[in-house]
């Protein structure tokens, strides 16, 4: 047991906490700035796996993983195109477009696997390509810190990124303000002159953007071929630490970091004889805690006004 | 926009159509076969082909039987669909159609056949991997099922013998007894080839979850294991991936396949297939030609169940070139030593349904402390 605990505080696992945790920053910051200009986006898991199955795919068509990539994209803008017409356009319900997207992905992926690979479980089949691991100069050599930060895939180091644009759009700019207007209340953001269905559409796109490269870390890096429904409900994760965030960017990724460290000590407790369910359940424990601690916070703020 | 709404009402009507359409007729040009005539009209009802896997292998079986009767045999898969609502009108449809062998079953989707043999007496059903003996005595059903403990067992000595480390690992789907029957039979496995060996299991709790499955098996890797087999559907291709890595800087670690041979099905991710050693089989397609071959010499035990294992065919190690290009003289001999104590019955597997418990009492010993 003492070195499992050894084991908790070493660079390698500081490594795979940063492995397992960027495909639910992408998908938290996915939900999150979709659910601050008023669009709940509940889709991610979807525009995850069809960014994972797409990614392989067009990789495996144009030779490339940078071209895969720009496919990812691609799809994650239809997706978000798609979602925008029902939502803003025909004034359905996004949490129902939401779901349907969802199911839809589900299935369509399987369907789309079986068309191009002939399987209906993996794109072994196909030739795709992965996107490079990286190495950070300099920073590499410097021990410990070299040894947890550098050497990750391509996509962290872009998620990292993302979540410091973001923070810098949705609190330094005039447009992040537009934004959280937008989410607060559209008429009042209206009524001072906000196109609300544009500043919502970029954020819908933006947002399907951030999951379906979500997925493609999945199919195109961490695993370099896609397999059905992949995505594992991490799509789900982000969605809640989005709602444990409230609003708050960085609350949302100090929770998607406690997440990711509840799957890291998953994995490293699967080793051990504890049994398998109790060890599987910590994370979404975490979550559990964190929705109680919210609605406490809520109800706190309620009785103070 | 109403313009639209119609159009698109349409397209959805006229595709449902079409879905259900192709859905209903399996077997549309069914020639006449069946009773009365000379050629055996046989039907294997299948939920779905083209995982490359269970189903796949399952549905091979049409082609060895073909090959085998030639025009004395009228052979062919029908798909019913992914939907349970539709597995009893399949069978029925089947049924009514009067052919004289049905083949179906397994645990997911025996219930439906079951239900519909018990109408039909005529008509011999064949049950080609049962769960439930008691369901399974009805007079005119014949159920079989594969020694699963006993690819365990193979693939166990193949570990066992090629671990130079003396430590291996098992990434498992789910824990339970169906699982762990394939387990406690790779511990014994591995254990008769290597008394020291020591064992990590995990359960990734999904099929579908490669990722989980790779973290589990770096973790392996990082502890010392050097053999990690890969008993998870399609999280599986995640200890692949994890060996595939580990294998750029140390060539002695590999990794071993489940149910089919995987070395062949991933063969278009070379990266993948290099690190798949071998792979514990269970041949659907030999046991349902075995079976149906009984069944038409009057040999088949209908009403009762039998288990087939080593010694009959219906399980095996994939022993294709890689594998044997991997194995030295010595090791392919060890292995050969093991396993043919299996066929002669001289090694007796430890079976986790028949026997409960027994896959605890093996981790508790060369479990990995």
């Amino acid at each position: 047991m003492a070195n499992i605990m050894d084991s908790f505080l070493s660079a390698g696992f500081l490594f795979i906490v940063i492995r397992v945790g960027v495909p639910l920053l992408y998908a938290s910051m996915s939900a999150y700035v979709a659910s601050i200009a008023g669009i709940p986006n509940i889709a991610v898991e979807g525009i995850m796996i069809f960014g994972a199955l797409f990614g392989v795919y067009f990789s495996a068509i144009t030779g490339s993983a940078w071209l895969g990539l720009l496919g990812v994209i691609m799809i994650g803008v239809i997706m978000a195109l798609v979602m925008a017409f029902f939502t803003m356009k025909m004034n359905a319900n996004p949490i129902m477009i939401g779901i349907a997207l969802n199911l839809f992905a589900t299935d369509f992926s399987v369907w789309l696997l079986m068309l191009w690979t002939g399987t209906k479980g993996t794109t072994a089949t196909l030739p795709s390509k992965v996107l490079p691991t990286v190495d950070i100069p300099v920073i590499k050599d410097i021990p410990v810190i070299g040894e947890i930060i550098s050497g990750h895939y391509f996509l962290t180091y872009v998620c990292v990124a993302l979540a410091v644009f973001i923070y810098v759009l949705v609190y330094k700019t005039p447009f992040g303000l537009r934004m959280k207007a937008c989410g607060l209340d559209e008429h009042a953001a209206e009524s001072v002159g906000i196109k609300v269905n544009k500043v919502r559409l970029i954020a819908i796109i933006f947002s399907a953007i951030l999951a379906a490269l979500g997925g493609a870390y999945l199919s195109m890096g961490y695993m370099s071929i896609f397999s059905s429904n992949m995505t594992a409900s991490r799509g789900w994760t982000g969605i809640a630490a989005n709602a444990v965030g409230g609003g708050n960017f960085l609350i949302v990724v100090l929770t998607t970091v406690v997440f990711s460290f509840a799957q890291g000590i998953v994995n490293r407790l699967a080793l051990t004889a504890l049994p398998s369910e109790l060890v599987n359940i910590i994370p979404y424990v975490c979550v559990m805690l964190a929705m109680i601690f919210l609605s406490i916070k809520n109800m706190q703020k309620e009785k103070s006004k | 926009m109403k313009k639209f709404l119609s159009m698109l009402l349409v397209a959805v009507l006229a595709f449902g159509m079409v879905a259900c359409g192709s859905n209903d007729t399996p077997d549309a040009g069914n020639d006449g076969a069946g009773e009365g005539s000379d050629v055996t009209s046989v039907r294997i009802l299948l939920p779905h082909i083209g995982d490359q896997s269970y189903m796949d292998v399952t549905a091979n079986a049409a082609k060895l039987l073909s090959e085998k009767y030639g025009e004395a045999m009228d052979v062919q898969v029908v798909e019913m669909g992914d939907d349970e609502a539709d597995w009893e009108p399949a069978n029925m449809q089947a049924a009514d159609e009067g052919h004289d062998i049905i083949i179906s079953g397994n645990w997911q989707y025996e219930g439906a056949m079951l239900a519909v043999a018990e109408q039909y007496p005529e008509i011999k059903y064949l049950n080609f991997d049962y769960s439930s003996a008691e369901a399974n005595s009805l007079p005119n059903v014949y159920a079989i099922t594969y020694a699963a403990h006993e690819i365990g067992y193979l693939t166990g000595v193949v570990a066992g013998v090629k671990s130079q480390t003396g430590i291996i690992g098992g990434v498992v789907g789910q824990n339970n007894a169906g699982m762990n029957q394939f387990m406690a039979g790779y511990i014994q496995g591995a254990a008769d080839a290597n008394p020291e060996i020591k064992v990590i299991i995990t359960y990734v709790g999904s099929y579908t979850d490669p990722a989980t499955a790779k973290e589990q098996t770096q973790q392996m890797l990082t502890a010392g294991a050097d053999i990690v087999w890969g008993c998870a559907g399609g999280s599986g291709n995640g200890v692949f991936e994890a060996v595939a890595e580990a294998r750029k800087t140390n060539d002695t670690i590999w990794a071993l396949g489940v149910d089919t041979d995987q070395y062949v099905s991933m063969s278009a991710q070379p990266e993948l297939a290099s690190t798949i050693l071998t792979s514990g089989l269970k041949n659907c397609d030999i046991a349902i030609t075995s079976a149906v071959t009984a069944m038409l010499e009057g040999t088949a035990p209908f009403g009762t169940q039998e288990m087939l294992g080593y010694a009959e065919g219906a399980v095996g190690l994939a022993e294709n070139d890689y594998y044997l290009a991997n194995m030295t003289e010595e090791e392919l001999a060890a292995v050969k030593a093991l396993t043919d104590k299996v066929l002669d019955g001289t090694t007796k597997v430890v079976d986790e349904l028949a026997e409960p418990g027994v896959f605890d009492k093996y981790y508790a010993q060369y479990g990995l402390k």
